[in-house]
Parts: C-alpha cells; structure tokens; sequence
C-alpha cells in the first residue's frame, strides 16, 4: 500500500519537472497579464476625465518590471501573454480596436526600451546602489520619453479624444515616469527576498511596520484627501509625509520605502483627482502635472536615499567584520594623544577598562616614556603617510607583554593606531635564536670532535704503523736470523733439515712483508724520515703505477723543515685529492706543485678532467671533501675548489706555517 | 787473520741481541748502542771499520748519525740494517755515505758476506 503511494508521489515529481521549464514561464506569464489586467483597471479609475492618458499608468510598469526579473529568453512569451490582458482591460472602456492595438504597441515599446538598456547598463538588476539608482531613473525617463512620441502619435492618427498632440505626449510621459520609479522598485525589491523576509521578521518588526502603515494612512488622508486644511497650511500639508517615508526608508529599506511611496502617491492621486488636498489646481491637467512633479521628485529623492543608506549600511558592516576578524586591538586619538575611540576583540588584553581611558590623555594613562613615545609617533604620523611604527612592552599584572604599534595619520587632526600583542612571536623569535645558538654550538662542537677524531686517528695509525714495522716485524726478522743461525751450525750434508729450515725462513720473510706494506698503508714511514716532497714522490710512484694517471710534480720548499703535523696533513690532503682525480676527473694527467708563499704552504693539485658543480657537489656532503677541510681547518688552514664541468679541477690548500 | 771490527746500533735489543751471537762467530763486534747520538759517539771512541745501523732510531735516525759522522771525519764503512725497503729511502742511504743496505729480514744469510764485501771496499745493497 505505502509502496504504491511512494510511487505514485514519485511519479508526481519526476512529471512536475520534466514540464517544470514549461510551467515556470506559463504560471509567470498569467500572473504578469493578471497584475496588467488589474494595473490598467487601476489605471483608468487615476484618469482625469476627460482626458485620454492615465494620471499613473501601472501596465507598462508591470510589464517593465516582469521583463527585468525574467529571463530574456522569455519576453517574447510574457509581452503575448500580457496581450489579451491588454484587450481585455479595454473593452468595455469605448475605445475602438485599432487604438487599443496601438496602445499595445507603444506600452510594450517603452517596457522594451528600459528593460533592455537597464539591463546593459546594469549586468545585474537590483536597486541596492546609487549607480543602479542613478541608471534607473536615468532610463526610466528616456523609455518613457521616446514611447510617449509613438503614444501620442497614434492617439492623433486614430483621431481619439480631442487633446492636442503635446497635451497627450506630456500627460502620458509625466504618468509612465511615475508609474516607473513607485511600481517598478515596489516589484522588483518585493520579488528579490522581500516575500522570504516577511516570514523570518521579529514580531517587534511587525508592530512597527504596523505603526508606519497607520501613520502613512492618517497622514495620507490628513494631506491629500480633506478640504479644510488646505485653505490655511496648503505648502505644510506636502511636507507632512517626509518623516514617515524617511523611517520607512531608514528601518526598513528599499522594500519599505517603496510600498509607503506607493501608499502616498495613491492618495496624492486620488485626492487630486477628486479635487481635494494641495494639488487642486485651475484645470485638471494642472492638477495631474503638479501632482505627478510631486511624486516623482519625491520618488527620486526617496529611491537615491534608500540606496546611499544601503550602500552606507553595507560598508559599515564590512568595516565592523574587519575589525571583529582582526585579532589586534584598534585606538582612535587625536593628534594631541586623547584617547577617543577603543576596538578590542576582547576587553581583558587592554591595560585598563575603555570607561577608564576614553577621554583621556595618553600621558595620563600609559607610563610616562612611552607616553612620550606615542606623542612623537603622533606628531609624525600628522605630517607623513607612513605608518609609524612602535615596539613596547607592558606590565599587565601577572606578565610583560610585548606590542607592536601601527599609527596611521586619519587627517582631520585624528590617527588610527593598531596594536597588536607580540609577546608569543617574540618568545617564538627567542626561543628560535636560543635553539640557533645552540645548533651552532653543538655544530662546532661536532667539527672539534670531528678533528680530534682525525687527530687521534692519525697518531693511532702511526702507533699501530710502528708498532707492527718497528716491533713485531722485527721480532719476525729476528726469528728469520735466527733461523739462518741454526742452518749455519748444521753440516751441508744434512740437506734435508737445511732446505726445510730455508722454506721456514722464507714464510718468515713473506709474513713481515706483508705486515711492512700493512704499516705502510697506516702511515708513511718516509714522510718522518725523509719529509713530505720524498713522501709524496714516493707515493706518486705508487699511483701512477696503479691508475695509469700521469702527475707531475713541482716543490719549492727551501731548506727548512717543514712541522710534521703540517707534513702529514698536506700529505693526506694530496693523497685523498689524487684518489678524487682517479675516481672522479677521468684525466690522463695531474699536476701537483708545493710551494712556500707569505708564511704557509700552499699545495695546489689539478687535473684536465670533466670538473663537477663544487656547489651541488658541496651540498651532497662528499666525505673526502669533509675529511680534507676537517684536516686543514685543525691546523688553521683553508681550502678552495675550482672547478665547473668540462673545465678541470683545482684543488688549493693553504696551511699557515708557524714556529 | 784479522777479525773485521763492528759496531751495530740498533734500538731493537731483541733483534740486536738475535744478531749478536750470529756476528761474534765472524767478527769482532766493538758494541751495541741504540741510538744515533750514541753511535755517533761509540764510533769516535772505538773506531770500527764497519758501522750497521738502523733507519729508524730515537734520538737521532740513522741517516742523520751517519752524516753527522762522515762531519767528524770519520770513515768507517757503513752498511744500513733496516725493516724499510722503501727506494727513496735505499737512495738516501746511499747519498750518506753509506756502503750497503740490507734489509733486517735477509740478515741471516746475507749480512756476513755483505760486512766482508764492504770491508774490503765493495759497495752492496741486499735485500
């Protein structure tokens, strides 16, 4: 059973909208021509008789205001829709075929001419600034302007009435501005949410929109509907509405000023045209025009000030959002240091309550330096564009916090100051210093461990180095001696034992060979013994032997010695930067020159290899690299690489030498 | 027949005290010392034809105590006993004035023929 219903609903929906795109346009376009019905009924009671034209012609307005809320694609639609209603509403008026036809030509016309260039004008069609405004007026005047020529024109050729041609172009001018600035903002603002908000409305707002519309009444019917007033107050009577159309303006917008405007102008009409209140003038042509003068000024006046209060509204909301999002505490002060306005997220972060400083002088509330301070800051921010900028810090009871002061001259002798609490960025800042100290400390910390390590690296090989050649390779060779001894003492006949004795010294021999070239790959026996040019030949023998790399070396060392720790360092340093020409250049050849220059030994070793980015090469944190600054930073000396690719390589260690 | 006269400095006892009693059974061995101040010194008080030093010594090194002794006049033979086989060092010992050169390890079969060889004025390097 429930199952059924379901479907059936379903069945419901999904048929309401696939005609949904038809039945929008179709329920518009019924009530568009209904409210043209009506609108013209309206408009025909607002008639002066005998004259043809409408005091205020509602259709046209209608048909304006339904073209600018629908889309373009429909016009069409709506202006055969609003055809009928057209017919209709003249029948039984005794007007012949032809001129009503007419009539709905020219009323379709000027519905055309302002939707279209409101539209372009506009992009967006809604009343809420004084540019929309200004344009609206502004097109509602031209429409209504170049549509009377084609009114009065027909109503001359169809012979209809007896008004000369000007007489009808001014009536219906003068009635379709009307009509345009009271219906048009009326429909419009209603349409865009006013009907949403009638719902959602306080009851308070009820009762005073409830006040305003017996006020508009009272009134309405007091200045425009009585004969005994006018004779005496006649120029007061138009006033007495103005303050009941500023409150609608005022409290409730562009919804609420157009629906009192509306109220008056019915009245004012109405009055007119039953010869009572201000506008009872000699003919009822001059009625009809200082009536229609009245409104639309008062239409004007009214749709300008809704707007400017709007725009007013808006911006002041925007500022307050600003300042309620901005987490820093805003001072307005005169140029002397009065305090005169305080914003502040929350009223705790202030040094003492608004109540208690608003007024006052900053001399008598903050601390006399920085009372001083400000002032100077005052002074200057008077005379420049700049900010000025003031750092501080205050003792807020339990704590110091630390602010940041923006001071911006306002001109008219005021500036804007903007304080914002810094304490937790600079406790960040601090806290960050603190950790940066203590990054480099444990960074140089790091590099000095980082040399001793190669120091007692290197007095650790040196000992094993010794230790394994002048000892334990002495002790075999001992043996080795020994064992030629006891060979000596045997008879040649025994040649048995002797040749067994031969191949044990032998194994002897060739286990402290080995251990020699172990303690020579520890540390270089030569270097101590014969110093580092020596050294150095020595092992470039060795290398080119081994890579097939050419290297040349030049020395101009003079005579005297060169300090060991120095020796052995610029050895390495050579060594590991011969081991990266290998590795890495794919040179045939090297060239290392050693020379004195200025107090310090300066070893230079290039090749004419591929090169390498020394930056990119830097960053990857080669060992080598590391391991020959280490060495030379331990004895104060530098190290520089030239090098791009396809350009070689050329290391330079310098090593200061002192006594 | 005259027994060639030795002095052997070497800073090793145990390899000095091994070769010892391999050289009294050929020469005449002067003394041992262990350093090169003392061999300089040994060599102005006894006089030897013959000097075998090591390389490496406390003190003064070798090639620093043979040259200081060919300063003093001195031109006793010298042969160096070393662990070092290195060729620049061989080079060096030569440009001292040294006569032979033989490594510690060949000692044993080579040492007594390279003293004779030396003593009577061939210059020998063995290894």
């Amino acid at each position: 059973m429930s199952e059924l219903v379901v479907g059936t609903q379903s069945h419901r929906v999904s048929l309401i909208s696939r005609y949904r795109h038809i039945l929008r346009p179709a329920l518009v376009a019924l009530s568009v021509s209904a409210a043209y019905f009506f609108g013209a009924k309206v408009g025909f009671a607002l008639t002066f008789q005998p004259h043809p034209v409408s005091t205020l012609w509602p259709p046209n307005s209608i048909l304006l205001a339904a073209l600018l809320l629908s889309p373009v694609r429909w016009w069409w639609f709506l202006l055969l829709a609003v055809f009928p209603a057209h017919l209709l509403s003249q029948l039984n008026a005794d007007i012949p075929l032809p001129m009503m036809f007419c009539w709905f030509i020219s009323n379709c016309t000027e519905a055309l001419i302002e939707a279209s260039l409101f539209r372009y004008l506009s992009k967006h069609v809604s009343l809420d600034t004084s540019y929309r405004v200004g344009i609206f007026i502004l097109v509602a005047i031209l429409g209504s302007f170049l549509s009377s020529f084609l009114d009065a024109g027909f109503v001359v050729l169809n012979q209809f009435g007896t008004s000369p041609y000007w007489d009808v172009f001014r009536m219906r001018f003068f009635s379709n501005v009307l009509a345009s600035l009271t219906l048009v903002p009326l429909i419009v603002t209603w349409k865009r949410g006013g009907l949403r908000s009638l719902t959602t409305a306080p009851p308070q707002r009820y009762l005073e929109a409830a006040l305003l519309a017996a006020g508009l009444l009272i009134v309405g019917r007091l200045s425009f509907g009585t004969r005994e007033l006018v004779e005496n107050t006649t120029p007061a009577l138009l006033y007495l509405p103005l303050p009941l159309l500023l409150w609608a303006s005022i409290r409730f917008g562009p919804r609420g000023s157009s629906a009192s405007l509306l109220v008056i102008a019915f009245f004012a009409i109405w009055g007119a045209i039953n010869g009572l209140g201000p506008f009872t003038g000699a003919t009822p042509e001059q009625s009809a025009v200082s009536v229609q003068s009245f409104l639309i000024l008062a239409a004007m006046m009214l749709l300008f000030l809704t707007a400017v209060m709007r725009e007013r509204d808006e911006i002041s909301q925007h500022n307050r959002a600003l300042l309620n999002a901005h987490p820093d505490m805003v001072f307005l002060m005169s140029n002397e240091g009065v305090y005169l306005d305080v914003h502040a997220r929350d009223c705790d972060n202030l040094l003492l309550h608004p109540e208690l400083f608003l007024g006052k002088n900053v001399r008598e509330v903050m601390p006399p330096q920085l009372a001083d301070e400000v002032t100077r800051c005052l002074v200057r921010s008077a005379s420049t564009d700049e900010p000025q900028v003031l750092e501080y810090s205050l003792d807020m009871g339990d704590e110091e916090r630390h602010y940041e002061a923006r001071l911006i001259g306002m001109g008219d002798d005021k500036t804007l100051s903007i304080v914002r609490d810094v304490t937790d960025r600079q406790v960040a800042s601090q806290a960050l210093k603190d950790s940066q100290h203590k990054l480099n400390q444990s960074h140089t910390h790091v590099r000095s461990l980082l040399g001793r390590l190669i120091d007692v690296q290197e007095s650790e090989r040196r000992r094993i180095s010794r230790e394994l050649h002048d000892d334990l390779s002495q002790k075999i060779a001992t043996l080795s001696v020994a064992i030629s001894r006891l060979k000596r003492r045997l008879p040649l006949s025994d040649t048995e034992i002797i040749n067994e004795l031969d191949d044990l010294r032998q194994k002897t021999n060739s286990l402290t060979n080995e251990i020699r070239r172990l303690s020579h790959q520890l540390h270089p026996a030569v270097l101590e013994h014969l110093g580092l040019v020596t050294a150095l030949e020595s092992y470039i023998g060795h290398f080119q032997d081994e890579e097939q790399i050419d290297v040349r070396l030049t020395a101009e060392l003079g005579e005297e010695r060169v300090p060991f720790q120095t020796s052995i360092c610029i050895y390495r340093v050579a060594v590991e930067a011969l081991r990266n020409v290998s590795r890495h250049s794919g040179a045939a050849s090297a060239a290392i020159s050693l020379r004195r220059e200025n107090a310090s030994l300066e070893l230079r070793v290039s090749d004419s290899g591929k090169g390498f980015d020394v930056n990119a090469f830097r960053k990857g944190g080669g060992l080598g690299l590391v391991s020959i600054e280490e060495r030379l930073r331990l004895l104060h000396g530098t190290c520089e690489i030239h090098s791009s690719p396809q350009k070689g390589t050329t290391l330079v260690a310098r090593v200061p030498l002192t006594n | 027949m005259n027994r060639i006269r030795l002095l052997l400095a070497d800073d090793h006892m145990l390899f000095a005290e091994g070769l010892q009693s391999l050289l009294h059974d050929e020469f005449e061995l002067l003394g041992t010392v262990g350093n090169g101040k003392d061999l300089v010194e040994a060599t102005l008080r006894l006089d030897p034809e013959v000097i075998l030093v090591d390389i490496s010594m406390p003190v003064l090194n070798g090639f620093d105590a043979v040259r200081r002794i060919r300063k003093d006049g001195h031109n006793a033979k010298v042969i160096f006993l070393t662990m070092h086989d290195d060729e620049t060092l061989v080079a060096e010992a030569f440009r001292c004035g040294a006569s032979g050169y033989v490594l510690k390890q060949a000692a044993g079969e080579e040492l007594v023929t390279a003293i004779r060889e030396v003593a009577q004025g061939t210059t020998t390097s063995r290894r």
